[in-house]
């Protein structure tokens, strides 16, 4: 009963501080901003007589979440730190495993909120603006409920960062770097994992004779372990956001299923390294 | 200026985030060189040295921004600022002293690029376009790395908040960012398609003219505003298709004047509290 009580004291806490906080607002406001640009760029197509497509527009804040949200969560958790908050918590009583999980369903559903930021003007001046979605809305649904997973995972990742070191401005550089890497090391296994395992027969001309080229397997295939270790790592919290984007109207359970997964996991490590931390 | 440039070297020595971003600069630049080089003779593929000698151009502001910030950020954090300016040290000669200190990181960890790169080297043979291509593509990233260091001064020196860490990383993201929207825009192709594939087969229609093809005065805008930003020349020297060198090179020496000089103005007027 206590601790139910503890961790509901410092959930409200936490809400407050960020309804108040700067960085917050900001991870909201450039979201916004991207998904007017993104309406903007995409309403151009539209001018001039052709189809403008609202679709892949709408997914982009999947890969763009976790860039905003590693920012925004060393600087929220940081604060903690930084001004002493995180002493005085554990001071007046509360279990360090109600501190830390505290912290990471204020990050969370700050992240969702961030990518709520960028849904919102996306659905309602991006319908009227470019006509309505054309994929179905159960699959829209699940998109968007597979990405805030993702988002959470990802949330979950830089909480654990940011609460296990003390150094707000390393902290900022190891996750907006994580950020970065997880981007870029999405796009790359992206583009080796579609790679076509036979390059197909080909007809082509040559000193005026049609010449055809068989069938041949393609070098750049990736398969075995190779592949095995590649599709696990594509399944990353970030790296997902490209298979999100990627596989959006038939987005598979093992996505979600492996957001939950990291949650778990870094939750699990996270609170049990905390509880030993030395907090100065 | 000698004893604040001897001082921040000093600390630059020690710094973690310095060794750290310059090790990984090395390792990236040899390892992805091997794995590459590597992967294309296996599959018996013809590779050449330059393919992907420049590959590692795109992220080094990425590991100018981390070193910058840090460095920058413990000088606030530490007081040592404060210290420079009350042992009576001009506000001009430590914020010089800084972008120089800044810029000397960044040219070290170009250099950990040119020289992991050299891996490649005894597999594949040297560059097959000469020495003279390659040192040009060097100076240019020499060039926009000193606009990269400029920028990411001026931002740490001047943000000194807690976000000021944050706001350099993220600088560098927006660069490319911008940069990869001017380079989408400009890589439209001026005629469309005049093939269409259907269930018959392949058939030829007439060249028409791409909507989405920007000409004319505004083309030059974009090609000169994509060569301002730093992260614009990184993807043509990634590429190895840099349009235009002299105003590349001219643009950057332009940045790297306007934000020092803007720089060293604001901190004149900056509160150290």
């Amino acid at each position: 009963m206590r601790a139910k009580l503890s961790v509901n004291l410092l959930l409200r806490a936490n809400f407050s501080r960020l309804w108040r906080s700067a960085s917050f607002w900001v991870s909201v406001a450039v979201m916004s901003a991207i998904s007017v640009f993104e309406l903007a760029v995409g309403y151009q197509p539209r001018l001039q007589g052709g189809a403008g497509i609202l679709d892949n527009r709408y997914m982009i804040f999947a890969l763009l979440s976790g860039v905003v949200l590693s920012a925004f969560c060393s600087l929220f958790t940081g604060s903690e730190y930084s001004d002493g908050t995180m002493r005085n918590k554990v001071a007046v009583g509360h279990s360090r495993t109600a501190v830390y999980l505290s912290n990471l369903a204020v990050c969370a559903a700050a992240g969702v909120l961030a990518c709520c930021g960028y849904i919102l003007p996306m659905v309602i001046v991006g319908v009227p603006l470019l006509g309505p979605f054309t994929m179905s809305v159960s699959s829209l649904l699940w998109f968007t409920l597979c990405a805030f997973i993702m988002t959470a995972a990802m949330c979950a990742i830089f909480t654990m960062i940011a609460m296990l070191n003390q150094n707000k401005a390393v902290v900022a550089v190891i996750c907006i770097f994580l950020a970065y890497f997880l981007l870029f090391l999405g796009i790359y296994l992206n583009t080796r994992l579609t790679e076509q395992a036979v390059i197909p027969a080909r007809e082509y001309i040559e000193n005026g004779q049609i010449l055809v080229r068989e069938a041949m397997p393609n070098p750049s295939y990736v398969q075995g372990v190779k592949r095995t270790v590649f599709e696990i790592l594509y399944g990353l919290p970030g790296c997902q956001a490209v298979q999100l984007l990627a596989t959006a109207e038939a987005c598979p359970v093992r996505l979600p299923l492996a957001s939950l997964g990291a949650i778990a996991v870094s939750t699990t490590a996270g609170a049990a390294l905390f509880r030993r931390k030395d907090l100065k | 200026m000698t004893n604040l440039l001897r001082a921040n070297f000093f600390r630059m020595r020690r710094d973690h985030m310095f060794w750290t971003c310059f090790g990984t600069v090395l390792a990236c630049s040899t390892g992805f060189m091997i794995f590459w080089c590597r992967d294309d003779i296996q599959h018996g593929l013809q590779t050449k040295l330059e393919q992907y000698y420049f590959n590692m151009a795109l992220p080094l502001g990425l590991f100018t921004a981390m070193s910058a910030a840090m460095f920058l950020n413990a000088e606030y954090s530490e007081g040592t600022i404060r210290n420079k300016l009350a042992v009576g040290h001009t506000r001009r000669e430590v914020y010089l002293a800084h972008f120089l200190t800044v810029l000397t990181a960044s040219l070290f960890f170009v250099a950990a690029w040119l020289i992991g790169g050299c891996a490649g080297i005894p597999m594949v043979g040297v560059w097959e376009c000469g020495f003279q291509v390659v040192a040009f593509y060097a100076l240019i990233a020499v060039c926009f790395t000193a606009a990269f260091a400029a920028i990411f001064t001026f931002l740490g020196l001047l943000l000194s908040g807690r976000s000021a860490t944050v706001t350099v990383v993220l600088a560098w993201f927006a660069l490319l960012l911008g940069a990869s929207v001017i380079e989408n825009i400009l890589s439209e192709p001026e005629f469309a398609s005049g093939i269409i594939i259907t269930a018959e087969g392949m058939q030829t229609t007439d060249l028409g003219l791409n909507p989405h093809y920007v000409s004319g005065a505004l083309r030059t805008f974009y090609e000169f505003l994509r060569d301002v930003i730093p992260a614009g020349q990184a993807i043509q020297v990634q590429s190895m298709a840099v349009l235009d060198p002299l105003r590349a090179l001219l643009c950057d020496l332009g940045v790297t004047a306007i934000f020092t000089l803007g720089g060293l103005a604001f901190f004149e007027r900056k509160d150290l509290k």
